[in-house]
């Protein structure tokens, strides 16, 4: 099998997280096409030094991110100011969707502390978020524990105005 | 409210990504960057191509010139000058494509990233300031010995000083705004986006 049969492969499976990344980072949908195709791009021409060290998925995660976070948008995320009640994601049935809150108050966070953050959620332990960002752990703990409070309060907030 | 099963359940409903064709990965990896290097090495290629040019018409003028040992002088003087450019633009150039790699740490990558993109608009702009301007009082003094006069001669004219003067400050700022403007539009609001996310991994 060669090369670049086994990197497709690879990608494939791992489809997930590209998709992931693009979606909490960029609402442009022509944006999205674009950095889609350029982090398969980039992963690509960087699979050669990849060396096995760590899990494909964590790599790809990395070059994922480093593409998004070094890509000229058109448009950045931007939701940084306060949705009212009527702004407030609902699932189909008309109640509060939590899960559509989380993503909203991770979105409204920083950059890095959206990176940070969804690493976590996505069971990366504090030394493995430091090895991605460059951070050293104890800044990791703490930025990921004042992030995660951020989001709490934030859900806290929105759940006393939910319709 | 627990944010893992939250996380989870988000994961099953937006995150879930439609099956990746092998046909459309390999159509990505094979199409160009559309990435911020990419812009500046295809921006440095169109340099590398005027000071190609000019070295070029330099080149077959000094030959054409040969036999007036003043117009020898300047053309060595212009050839030499945008030998040098071609040079540095190429290493700069091979500068841009060993810095593209994206699987380093983000912090590393942002730096490295800013570093590279300031540098190559400060070269650019730096560039732009001497290129076009020095091309014109060259080729200025060139027309003139050309018509008969000598090189003293020619420098010796306060009109033709005067001339070379205008030249200087009306198209050297010209050249250097309309670089710095371009440049702005293309890179100012993203270099301060990357600014702020270094800052935020300090």
């Amino acid at each position: 099998m060669s090369q670049e049969q086994v990197f497709v492969q690879l990608v494939q499976r791992n489809a997930g997280i590209i998709h992931k990344v693009i979606q909490l980072y960029v609402d442009d949908p022509e944006d999205r096409r674009d950095l889609h195709q350029e982090v398969l791009l980039q992963a690509w021409k960087s699979y050669e030094a990849f060396k096995g060290d760590s899990a494909f998925s964590t790599w790809l995660y990395r070059v994922t991110l480093n593409t998004v976070l070094t890509f000229r948008r058109r448009n950045r995320v931007m939701t940084t100011e306060l949705p009212d009640k009527w702004d407030l994601p609902t699932g189909a049935s008309g109640h509060s969707d939590q899960s559509e809150w989380l993503l909203l108050a991770i979105k409204q966070l920083n950059e890095i502390d959206r990176v940070i953050v969804t690493l976590h959620l996505d069971g990366y332990d504090n030394e493995e978020i430091a090895g991605i960002t460059g951070l050293n752990k104890n800044t990791a703990t703490v930025r990921l524990h004042r992030a995660k409070q951020v989001i709490i309060q934030k859900l806290k907030t929105w759940q006393g105005v939910s319709p | 409210m627990d944010l893992q099963q939250e996380w989870q359940l988000l994961q099953e409903k937006q995150f879930s990504a439609p099956v990746l064709p092998e046909a459309d990965i390999l159509l990505a990896i094979r199409k160009d960057s559309q990435g911020p290097i990419a812009a500046l090495q295809k921006a440095l290629r169109w340099r590398l191509f005027f000071v190609s040019l000019f070295l070029l018409f330099g080149i077959l003028l000094t030959a054409y010139s040969w036999h007036n040992p003043e117009l020898r002088l300047l053309m060595a003087v212009f050839d030499a000058y945008y030998l040098i450019g071609l040079v540095l633009s190429i290493r700069q150039l091979r500068l841009l494509q060993r810095s593209a790699s994206l699987d380093n740490n983000l912090r590393l990558t942002l730096t490295t990233y800013y570093r590279v993109i300031k540098n190559a608009i400060r070269t650019d702009e730096i560039v732009g300031l001497f290129m076009y301007p020095i091309a014109l009082v060259l080729g200025f003094l060139y027309a003139n010995v050309e018509a008969g006069d000598t090189l003293l001669q020619v420098l010796t004219n306060s009109r033709n000083w005067m001339i070379l003067l205008i030249m200087i400050l009306v198209l050297t700022p010209i050249f250097h705004i309309f670089v710095r403007w371009a440049n702005r539009k293309a890179f100012s609001k993203y270099l301060i986006t990357l600014k702020q996310n270094i800052d935020l991994l300090q």
